[in-house]
């Protein structure tokens, strides 16, 4: 399968100033430091972390609302910081996102049927006709299953569930062939939860999309991804096939992660003791491997060098000094 | 060890009165907590375990909201028919509360020790100033800040978020009460600083023998930190019991489908299973079961009347007509 997003050594860097006027300096916070990998088309991709790893920076410099400090993100074939005008029109009708909050994200004086087609009437004027985008927002309402009684309503009338299908609905009217998710399902309720995931998954498989998912719940993204990379202070410490990473997390603070999550399982018994500390100040990352403060396996390289990427088993990334130990 | 009753909430009902009608966010709801004993109080947005907890502590926003009928006791006094004065002096040193968001719940512009001495007020003719400052120390040192002594002229905003929770949590112990309610405590952390919160919260439980209604809509959590959990819907709980026996064997429809809807880890599955439809609207509620019109196994009578609470096999209760019938 080729790789149809091709993410390669991005770093970006936000500078903050300190001090006064005259004295103005600029530190520089790494949200996102040498962040490589790529995605296969058709596949779903998940980005788990805790907040301040970096994950949304990640899916907002895809999105092309942030610029890259340095690095590549190659989108089929094509070099996104290259792009012409016309090929940004075609990029951002291939590329589409939904956010967490979809109520923040619908324009509230705005009814669900003019959400829904305004990017039809933006990429699509000269050749579509009135009725035919009328007709194309309707089909796509009963995609997500939303009844066409819903077109003429407005957000503040729909419940939070039917909020996030509007919202499914305007990311997939275009026929994207990539879909940004940044916390899809995060601020619903599990009953409802469960039917996004399942409407999602629906999608993809009819229309070949492909998905590239942030979040922190990790039972959510071991369902729905294909594969997977864990992040933590601007960097990936460990990358790979989604069954595989579960079946055997390899990173101590991946297996920190995956035991820490809370599972519906009474009686469980955690083997570790939680993981200590806080994570770290991106303003200034920790010397070395960016973990070491809170890791338990922690040795003197660790707090020198920076581990980089290496593959520990096939397809399976770590970034870790001990992971031969 | 002979179980003793710690709190009884009998029938309490709940009502808040807006434009669009009377919302009825708790209508008669029975639980008990047993003394050293963690209550899991689960159930989704809207459903009215929020306002069972502001209920106890008589709390609930007036003129808005009042409690209409119903018995809470606690330590076999009941709570409703105490005068505001009475419950003021209840309120910290014998049932506690932790709010979902510690940057709410914190004032910003007092510093974090005097927010922590704030609690001792009524002690204050008592005590001395220094050993106020002692015990605000120890409260923040048993929550695990570090070097608490230095902190104490911090301000929120100087915390991390974790230590702020554990800021508030410092502060609802202080007093060492006997129960301690805590309403959506790691919904705003990360789950390893909310793994760090759970497990200090079980240890000072186990520790002080303090008994703990934690609310959540994490069913995980309650599975690892309650030893007993009601369901809650539309409320009213449709099942309560021992977590091993509601996770297990879970008996009301409502709870089953929840329990096959969650993703868990280590069962990568195609799909999930999907609850159809939404939860009801709380001013306009459906007759009968409200939650019949997504119920798999509905009923003619499921529309018309509400069911009876049945005791559930392994035990616990649950509210289904299908138990009734001795049909689960």
């Amino acid at each position: 399968m080729e790789a149809f997003l091709e993410v390669k050594n991005v770093v970006k860097h936000f500078p903050i100033p300190v001090g006064g006027i005259i004295f103005r300096r600029y530190n520089m916070l790494k949200a996102v430091d040498d962040v490589s990998f790529s995605l296969k088309r058709g596949t779903c991709f998940g980005i788990a972390g805790e907040s301040g790893s970096g994950k949304t920076t990640i899916a907002r410099l895809i999105l092309l609302l942030e610029k890259v400090t340095s690095g590549s993100i190659r989108f089929e074939g094509k070099e996104l910081a290259q792009l012409s005008e016309n090929d940004l029109m075609w990029y951002r009708s291939r590329v589409q996102t939904i956010f967490q909050d979809a109520a923040s994200s619908l324009n509230p004086r705005k009814r669900i049927g003019d959400i829904v087609n305004e990017p039809l009437k933006v990429q699509r004027e000269e050749s579509l006709t009135k009725s035919a985008i009328d007709l194309r927002t309707k089909e796509i309402l009963n995609l997500v299953g939303l009844g066409q009684d819903n077109l003429r309503k407005y957000p503040h009338e729909l419940s939070g569930g039917q909020k996030q299908r509007v919202a499914i609905a305007r990311a997939i009217v275009m026929e994207p062939s990539l879909v940004i998710l940044d916390e899809p399902v995060s601020a619903l309720d599990v009953s409802i939860r469960a039917q996004i995931l399942n409407l999602l998954a629906d999608i993809q498989e009819e229309q070949g999309l492909s998905y590239l998912i942030i979040a922190h719940d990790l039972a959510m993204l071991e369902h729905v991804t294909n594969e997977i990379a864990v992040m933590y202070l601007g960097k990936i410490l460990e990358m790979g096939d989604t069954e595989q990473v579960f079946s055997n997390p390899t990173h101590p603070y991946t297996r920190a992660l995956f035991e820490a999550v809370p599972q519906p399982i009474p009686g469980r018994i955690k083997k570790n003791a939680s993981l200590p500390g806080e994570i770290g100040n991106p303003l200034d990352p920790p010397q070395g491997c960016r973990f070491h403060p809170r890791c338990e396996y922690a040795v003197d390289i660790c707090r020198q060098i920076e581990p980089s990427l290496v593959e520990s088993d096939v397809g399976h990334f770590v970034s870790c000094h001990r992971v031969e130990d | 060890m002979v179980e003793k009753t710690l709190l009884s909430v009998e029938n309490l009902k709940t009502y808040f009165n807006t434009k669009a009608g009377v919302i009825k966010a708790v209508d008669g709801v029975n639980f008990i907590v047993n003394e050293g004993e963690a209550l899991g109080l689960a159930g989704e947005s809207g459903c009215g375990k929020s306002v069972t907890c502001l209920s106890i502590l008589r709390l609930v926003p007036k003129p808005a909201g009042r409690i209409v009928s119903g018995r809470i006791l606690f330590n076999g006094e009941d709570l409703l028919a105490k005068d505001e004065k009475e419950m003021v002096h209840c309120r910290g040193k014998k049932i506690a509360m932790i709010l979902q968001d510690p940057l709410m719940s914190l004032n910003p512009v007092f510093s974090i020790g005097n927010q922590t001495a704030e609690t001792f007020k009524f002690d204050r003719k008592r005590l001395s100033h220094s050993s106020i400052r002692q015990k605000v120390i120890e409260a923040l040192r048993s929550v695990k800040i570090p070097s608490p002594e230095r902190r104490l002229k911090d301000y929120p905003f100087q915390f991390s978020g974790g230590m702020r929770q554990r800021t508030a949590a410092a502060i609802a112990l202080a007093r060492s009460p006997k129960l301690l309610i805590a309403d959506e405590p790691t919904t705003s952390l990360d789950v390893t600083i909310q793994d760090q919160f759970l497990r200090l919260l079980k240890e000072i439980q186990q520790r002080t023998q303090m008994a703990l209604i934690l609310v959540t809509h994490d069913l995980g959590i309650v599975a690892e930190s309650c030893d007993r959990v009601a369901i809650m819907y539309s409320g009213k709980i449709v099942e309560s019991g021992r977590v091993h026996r509601v996770f297990e064997n879970p008996a009301h429809p409502y709870t089953k489908a929840l329990m096959l809807a969650l993703p868990k880890m280590g069962y990568k599955r195609k799909r999930l299973y999907q609850i159809e439809g939404e939860p009801p609207n709380l001013a306009n509620l459906p007759p009968g079961c409200s939650f019949h019109p997504r119920c798999p196994s509905k009923m003619a009578i499921c529309e018309t009347e509400y069911p009876p609470e049945s005791s559930v096999r392994g035990g616990g209760l649950a509210s289904c007509w299908l138990l009734k019938r001795g049909e689960v």
